[in-house]
């Protein structure tokens, strides 16, 4: 029953690991890969030579933390939420129109935000502030506002996503539990708390989990598009994917890519396999492996 | 999130199991290949070209040359083809598969084809593109002997200073397209409006002098823009006066005209400074576009809304006629660095033949027809006559679009002929100068050629700095050179973070590099 | 959705609850009727006015733009759908069948091979050997399979179903094993109709993956007829992001003397909506299989 998937990811994921080595080679293609000579690890100076390195740390880690649990809460909210309604269709319809921004790509979504945020004739600075007496705001060169800006729109774009999962899981968790609750007089908040949020918990934390072995790579997207590469707000929108393109867009160097790609990956291997472990003390049926 | 967010461009290349690819480098190494075997004594050589090699077609095995460039894929491909292939069988027994590859994947496609050993033979490059790194890396095939044997039409057609620019590190690697081999850089400006003003363009030498200008309009025009400037089109940034050997992202440069090869950092240059204050002037009196430093428009597309004065541009004679088609209203042109023959010039646009090709001998044939066949390189730029374009009745160069062709939905029309061959021989729209060709000539021959014409910098050594620096570089200079942060406050942090990162290392590598190749060169 | 009688909130939470999803909604469509709007734009009033709900200048060049080459179009369209319709069958089967051993508590190196699949989510061995993979060891340059292969088998998808599955009483299995049941009648007859909603989720996240999907197009088909319609859409954007980035591009591109033709922001538009607009209708489809009741009903039975 297994072996297909097995043999499709061996072909599909495994064999091509072996390019990995190329994070250590100074690659031409005369010698090719296992020809190239080595280059130790100067192929990684570069994610760690400057202070920018740090930051460019902090923002993928942070944002991707607050990614992680606001989609996940905001989802569960909304399914929970929806769970309530009386309606028989309206639901539905909330359900598909959140799913929505899913579709959009970041460069549309670019596009939209600048419709909204553009100093001169955005929505926001024309019609939202004056609203309330407040100068306009030249949102693509102030850096403070993004930490807000970017988690907002992650969530518009995903918290449909998500909701779509925890949805389908309420709709497995057997009548009986609330029935059961109504009897003992149970109030809506503590069926929610006490029946649903425990049935969902496996899905919450293997979703979270796989986030977590993601959680060095970002969105490029919403990193360089929504931003508009605006140089600016670097110190609050540059992550490792968007420093990894600008410093390669002309280098064009193979071994630091791939050098870069593979820090990524060991960090979020070792993320995950820490939260993993940690999950295992806690719940052994719930751990990811 | 699932989707694996595929970086675009370079980002994820990751270099080959080339065990394969090993295999595939069966190309590698030039001119050893089958091709060789060919009539090369059979025809009389005359004269002292004794290298020059008679081509009998009829002894030559038929061969396909693919010829690789970025640029749409167009739907009269095939027929174009077929009419060249008629043309090419006849002379050398080959047939050529046109093969366009969309911009955007340009850079992964080729890379992935050299990695992979994937059969090619003439691949666009440019200094811009990484033509330094490919040749360094191996992906393309040394020219000089082959242009002996097969490539006589292009040494004698082609401007001497091309090739010499083109080479690196005293070898060939590719063959620059002939055209102008020299830019001249400055502003394209709306004429009816210059006209209606009466403005007179002819004292401008520096871009301070363009500021009266840019009053008038703002004074007078509420809805036009005096000065548009995108992230990737600023003023400073195209009209400095600087020659950066090709590469912006690369600190050092030399002044035009300058004989002292001691390498500047321009950011560092008190006219920098004050060009980026002045622009920063220009941008509070509200005579740049707001959103410059983050606009991804391009000008032309702004310029076509009328709601734009003036935009830099890099010039060539003629340009202001040549861009009024695309832009719809009147334009004139004014120059403020006067052409110069660089590096970057006569390398930003040529082909070369990869090391993936499994006769390098026949594809430097066709190269050498697209410099000389005038039928062949016109099949190739503008397609079939009488079904792609039409001849101008009274002028055997000039051509327009058959009747009844709508202009936007041309079924050929590539716009990359600045790429192919020799475009001296190129057919002329009806709309542009009759006599370009001539004007391009003497402005090539008018050009003075910077003292750096035919360095590239190898940038192996500091790859590590120029990515930090790119990141750097990126952060600051568009919102400098468009105005709209204050340079005194700004460009010092620029200057001092770009030195943490290691810039001057950079400058140096590259002054050695640079008096290497000068002292090499005498 | 689910009725309950005795079982309801207060009105008012209700109220309330409806009215944070109207405003939710509106936040979520309205920037689609902004899209579709400046598709319908004439193009030099959106660069000169910005986007408008209501066009300014009512103007159908966009898609006739885009629709110039309509047999490419429904050639893509062509494509897509077909290796969509494959990839998400046989892909959501494949998923679905890893998936279910994989929550049984009787199959031995479930860890291993949970870790197996988990493992190709983190390492990526790159593009390059990637593209090998495929087109030297496969042989499969140009082909469909190379667009539907690589995105058959999601991990992701994977570990999320093997949730849902330990979710399912082992009693039943335990039932069906009594009554002679192999493993995959079990699978086919009591696991699958029990799991409809995680199939049919995962199913119309398939879908999506594959309709969405520019990128293998861009990698590996060369010849016009076979690729998808997002990289149809999409490669103009890969342009304009190619040439508005890179300015060193720019102005070599500048200085050989070529304007690279970009399309306008109506156009832009008009391909997110080409893009997108069938998959829209794909989401209502799955979403009555979100229902329950009728099938743990079932169980009870």
């Amino acid at each position: 029953m297994m072996l297909p998937t097995i043999v499709l990811l061996l072909i599909n994921n495994y064999l091509p690991i072996a390019g990995l080595i190329i994070a250590f080679k100074n690659v031409n293609y005369v010698d090719g890969v296992f020809g190239s000579p080595w280059n130790g690890l100067n192929n990684f100076k570069f994610l760690f030579s400057t202070r920018d390195a740090w930051i460019i740390t902090r923002n993928t880690l942070l944002y991707n933390a607050v990614f992680i649990a606001s989609n996940i809460i905001v989802a569960l909210i909304f399914a929970l939420m929806l769970n309530e309604l009386r309606s028989r269709w309206l639901p539905k319809f909330y359900q598909a129109s959140m799913f929505f921004p899913f579709f959009l790509s970041m460069v549309v979504v670019s596009y939209l935000v600048f419709a909204f945020l553009s100093k001169g004739n955005g929505f926001v600075n024309n019609n939202l502030l004056p609203f309330f007496g407040m100068e306009p705001i030249s949102w693509y060169q102030e850096p403070k506002y993004w930490p807000f800006i970017l988690p907002l729109i992650n969530i518009w774009k995903n918290a449909g996503y998500y909701t779509v999962f925890f949805v389908a899981s309420m709709v497995t968790i057997s009548h009986e539990y609330y029935e059961a609750a109504v009897i003992d007089g149970a109030s809506k908040w503590q069926q929610a708390i006490r029946i649903t949020l425990p049935q969902l918990m496996p899905l919450v934390t293997v979703l979270t989990l796989l986030q977590i072995g993601r959680i060095f790579y970002a969105d490029f997207g919403l990193f360089y598009q929504v931003p508009l590469n605006s140089g600016a707000i670097y110190s609050t929108t540059n992550v490792i994917d968007t420093y990894v393109y600008r410093a390669l867009l002309t280098l064009g160097d193979f071994g630091m890519s791939s050098a870069a790609a593979f820090y990524q990956s060991v960090v979020g291997f070792v993320l995950v396999f820490l939260s993993n472990y940690i999950v295992r003390k806690l719940d052994r049926e719930n751990a990811l492996f | 999130m699932l989707r694996k967010k595929k970086r675009l461009v370079l980002l994820v290349m990751l270099a080959a199991m080339l065990a394969l690819a090993a295999c595939g480098g069966s190309g590698g190494g030039g001119s050893d290949s089958k091709g060789g075997a060919n009539s090369g004594n059979g025809g009389s050589s005359s004269g002292g070209g004794d290298q020059a090699a008679e081509i009998d077609a009829s002894k030559l095995p038929p061969y396909e040359v693919i010829l690789m460039y970025p640029g749409s894929p167009q739907p009269d491909e095939k027929l174009v083809e077929e009419a060249m292939n008629k043309i090419l069988k006849e002379k050398i027994n080959a047939t050529i598969d046109i093969q366009p590859i969309d911009w955007g994947a340009w850079n992964d496609k080729m890379n992935l084809m050299f990695a992979s050993g994937e059969k090619a033979d003439l691949v666009f490059t440019a200094s811009w593109n990484g033509h330094v790194d490919n040749v360094t890396k191996g992906a393309f095939v040394e020219l000089d002997g082959l242009l002996e044997k097969y490539g006589q039409g292009i040494l004698e057609s082609i401007d001497p200073f091309l090739l010499e620019g083109a080479r690196v590190k005293g070898k060939l690697y590719a063959v620059p397209t002939n055209k102008e081999i020299a830019a001249s850089w400055g502003v394209l400006v709306r004429k009816d409006l210059a006209d209606k003003y009466n403005m007179d363009f002819s004292n401008v030498k520096t871009l301070a002098d363009l500021e009266p200008f840019l009053q008038i309009i703002k004074e007078n025009e509420p809805d036009v823009t005096p000065l548009f400037q995108s992230s990737t089109q600023t003023l400073v940034g195209y009209v400095n006066g600087y020659d950066n050997f090709g590469d912006p992202g690369v600190p050092g440069s030399v002044k035009f005209g300058s004989t002292d090869p001691t390498l500047k950092y321009l950011i560092e240059e008190p006219e920098y400074l004050e060009n980026l204050r002045l622009l920063r002037s220009w941008y509070l009196k509200g005579y740049i576009n707001e959103d410059a430093p983050t606009s991804t428009l391009q000008a032309n597309e702004t310029a076509r809304t009328g709601r734009v004065f003036m935009w830099p541009e890099s010039l060539k004679p003629g340009k202001d006629k040549e861009m009024e088609s695309t832009i719809g209203f009147p334009l004139t042109q004014i120059e403020i660095v006067p052409p110069y023959i660089t590096t970057a010039d006569t390398t930003n646009s040529m082909i070369g033949i990869s090391r993936t090709s499994k006769d390098p001998e026949r594809a430097m044939m066709v190269l050498n027809l697209l410099h000389t066949d005038k039928e062949l390189l016109n099949l190739l730029d503008w397609g079939i006559e009488g079904v792609h374009y039409v001849k101008v009745p009274g002028n055997d160069n000039m051509i327009k679009l058959p009747d009844g062709v709508d202009p936007s939905k041309r079924a050929y029309n590539h716009g990359s002929q600045w790429m192919f061959g020799n475009q001296f021989l190129s057919y002329l729209w009806e709309n542009e100068a009759p006599d370009k060709w001539e004007q391009f000539r003497k402005f090539n021959e008018s050009a003075e050629p910077s003292l750096s014409l035919g360095f590239t910098f190898d940038p192996s050594n500091v790859k590590a700095e120029l990515a930090v620096l790119n990141n750097i570089r990126d952060e600051f200079t568009a919102a400098l050179e468009t105005g709209s942060v204050d340079p005194d406050e700004v460009l010092p942090k620029y200057i001092e973070k770009a030195k943490e990162a290691g810039a001057y290392k950079v400058l140096q590598e590259k002054q050695r590099q640079l008096d290497e190749f000068l002292a090499a060169k005498k | 959705m689910l009725k309950r009688g005795l079982n309801s909130v207060h009105p008012a939470t209700g109220a309330l609850f409806h009215i944070i999803f109207i405003l939710y909604t509106i936040l979520c469509i309205v920037p689609i009727f902004l899209v579709v709007a400046v598709s319908f734009s004439d193009e030099l009033t959106v660069v000169a006015n910005g986007y408008q709900f209501i066009p300014e200048k009512f103007s159908t060049y966009a898609y006739e733009f885009l629709f110039k080459d309509s047999t490419q179009i429904l050639r893509s369209y062509g494509v897509t759908i077909l290796v969509t319709a494959t990839g998400t069958l046989l892909g959501v089967s494949m998923m679905a069948m890893y998936a279910y051993p994989l929550s049984r508590n009787d199959l031995p190196f479930r860890g291993p091979l949970a870790f197996f699949v988990f493992f190709t989510m983190l390492f990526n061995g790159g593009l390059v050997s990637f593209y090998l993979v495929y087109v030297r060891f496969l042989g499969l340059k140009n082909s469909l399979w190379a667009l539907i292969l690589p995105l058959l088998v999601a991990p992701f998808f994977i570990l999320v179903m093997r949730t849902f599955f330990k979710n399912i009483p082992s009693e039943l299995i335990e039932a069906a094993k009594i009554d002679g049941a192999g493993e995959f009648r079990i699978a086919g007859t009591v696991i699958f109709p029990l799991s409809v909603p995680i199939l049919a989720t995962v199913a119309l996240f398939t879908v999506l993956n594959y309709w969405n999907d520019w990128f293998m197009s861009l990698l590996f088909i060369s010849d016009d007829k076979k690729v998808s319609l997002q990289y149809l859409m999409y490669k103009t954007m890969l342009n304009i992001q190619y040439l508005t980035s890179n300015t060193q591009a720019a102005q070599g591109i500048a200085q050989g003397g070529s304007a690279v033709e970009l399309p306008s922001e109506t156009v832009r538009m008009a391909m997110c909506v080409v893009g997108i607009g069938p998959i829209v209708f794909a989401y209502p489809f799955f979403q009555r299989y979100f229902v329950k009741g009728l099938l743990i009903g079932a169980i009870k039975g």
